[in-house]
């Protein structure tokens, strides 16, 4: 049995009178990909924040490596975070910063000194690792969408970390880059042994990658299982992310 | 009641708005300004960051500061040859110029030009960075923000004004001096006589230490609206707007405090 490295124990978080997470209870297994699905506004990203430790709960525990993350300092978090990379939805790259300084930045900022040969080869190594070469000057404004989430991941595992979240990364892209980004998290972490965490509301990608499916509803874990078990599954909200039209009465 | 009771009401309702708001964002930036002194003795020292950010505020308002005090030397220039002319205290012109430049021109009106110009700039930045979740992406990579974004740009605020200030009063003296002397057909020894026995280091000094102030606040303003955006495109927008007004305001009610407060300072000899 494989080591649990995030545990999640009865989060609650509320924003005014919206209560977003309800108890919210879940575990993501070492070197899995963990997709946590659900439609718009149920807090899934809500829930990623939390796991890194962006926002404090107002009830329940969150575990990293068996560390308690939510009853530490800002200071000892920094140091959890350090286990994490993180691909934004947004990609949300640096837009002053060209390619290659937005994946050089996690070398720069972190506490290991890299020379300045060391980092250009890990940034050509992370770069060449999502199929992306020749663009390191390149301002992020001059990239398609795909190109920048492309970036977003060399930036999330320059440092090595432990584990990646995405955050809907397939969201907004064609088809064709949806497969080549889905193809991209199961080279990421085949390639690298990272533990995934991918939140989206897109069956079909969660389908193809993930080791397992959480799908949450109203601020709860509704379902879990593995894809042929969710495929296999008669939970009405599960069959309605499954086949949309055929729900509908 | 009637429209004008309730017109009235409404009046008072959005003034009384407008008052909490001021106090919720003086309370904000204190909270930050507090925030960012502890964290500017916490290592990592980035001075690559502060002399970026004493660039951008510092070179990149330059212009503005140089073409604003041309001109505010020659109109006042002309006005107060022309009043003085009527009693025959041309010789006074230039002391008297060189002392309200020193004391409250320069740095009031170099504090309003490069609070319109970097401070929105940096309201604007902080703001994109934060609704496009560049913010969120620096914390993840266990980078405080503020540390990273928000010391630079405030220290950078509190060192360059008193420079541009400088620069502001010597433009401004020259300015004024050569439309008192072209145009008005003042000597240049009428114009200059009087300023060294009227202007003393400690006008100069005064003037400098309340532009350093002035720095602080339009820095501070930008960074805390900014830091804070919500909302999308229309949310910068609104941040932006309301950091230069914040900070336009607060340098002009600072300014009236500072005043007070150094005028026993000048007037000892």
């Amino acid at each position: 049995m494989r080591r649990t490295v995030i545990e999640v124990v009865g989060l609650h978080k509320s924003f005014g009178p919206n209560h977003v997470l309800r108890g919210l209870d879940l575990t993501v297994e070492k070197g899995a990909i963990q997709v946590i699905i659900g439609a718009s506004g149920s807090g899934k990203s809500v829930l990623l924040k939390h796991i890194i430790g962006l926002l404090s709960p107002d009830a329940g525990r969150i575990y990293v490596d068996g560390e308690e993350i939510t009853r530490m300092s800002p200071r000892e978090i920094m140091r959890v975070r350090k286990k994490f990379g993180m691909v934004f939805q947004t990609s949300a790259l640096f837009d002053s910063l060209t390619v290659a300084e937005n994946v050089a930045f996690p070398l720069r900022v972190g506490d290991r000194q890299y020379g300045e040969e060391e980092i250009r080869r890990i940034v050509r190594e992370k770069l060449a690792l999502v199929h992306l070469e020749g663009v390191e000057h390149l301002m992020p404004a001059e990239l398609s969408g795909g190109m920048k989430k492309r970036v977003a991941l060399a930036r999330a595992v320059a440092h090595d970390p432990e584990i990646v979240l995405y955050d809907e990364p397939t969201t907004g892209l064609d088809p064709i880059t949806v497969e080549s980004v889905n193809d991209l998290i199961l080279e990421t972490r085949d390639r690298l042994q990272v533990t995934s965490v991918v939140i989206s509301h897109d069956m079909a990608s969660a389908l193809y990658i993930a080791d397992d499916i959480a799908v949450l509803k109203e601020g709860r874990i509704i379902f879990r299982g593995t894809p042929e078990e969710i495929q296999r599954a008669d939970h009405p909200y599960v069959r309605r992310f499954l086949h949309p039209r055929a729900a509908r009465p | 009641m009637g429209d004008l009771g309730r017109g009235a009401l409404r009046l008072v309702g959005t003034l009384g708005d407008i008052v909490l708001q001021v106090v919720a964002d003086l309370g904000g930036m204190a909270r930050m300004g507090a925030r960012l002194l502890v964290l500017t003795i916490r290592p990592p020292y980035r001075l690559r960051n502060l002399l970026s950010a004493m660039e951008a505020i510092g070179f990149g308002s330059l212009s503005v500061v140089v073409l604003t005090a041309f001109f505010a030397g020659a109109v006042f220039s002309l006005q107060v040859s022309l009043a003085f002319s009527l009693f025959n205290a041309e010789t006074l012109v230039g002391a008297t110029i060189a002392l309200s430049m020193a004391r409250e021109l320069a740095p009031v009106l170099t504090a309003l030009m490069v609070t319109g110009r970097a401070g929105s700039a940096i309201a604007t930045e902080l703001g994109t960075m934060r609704v496009s979740e560049q913010i969120d992406a620096l914390a993840t990579m266990a980078v405080e923000p503020e540390h990273y974004l928000l010391v630079p740009r405030v220290w950078a605020g509190v060192l360059t004004l008193p420079l541009l200030t400088a620069i502001f009063n010597l433009v401004a003296i020259l300015a004024a001096s050569f439309v008192a002397i072209t145009v008005e057909n003042l000597s240049v020894a009428a114009f200059w006589a009087r300023i060294p026995s009227w202007v003393d280091p400690k006008d100069v000094i005064g003037g400098l230490i309340k532009s350093a102030v002035f720095g602080l606040i339009l820095s501070l303003a930008g960074c805390y609206k900014g830091y804070n955006a919500t909302g999308g495109a229309r949310g910068v927008g609104l941040a932006t707007t309301q950091a230069v007004v914040l900070g336009s305001v607060l340098i002009l009610v600072s300014d009236y405090l500072l005043t007070t407060v150094m005028l026993p300072w000048w007037r000892s000899s």
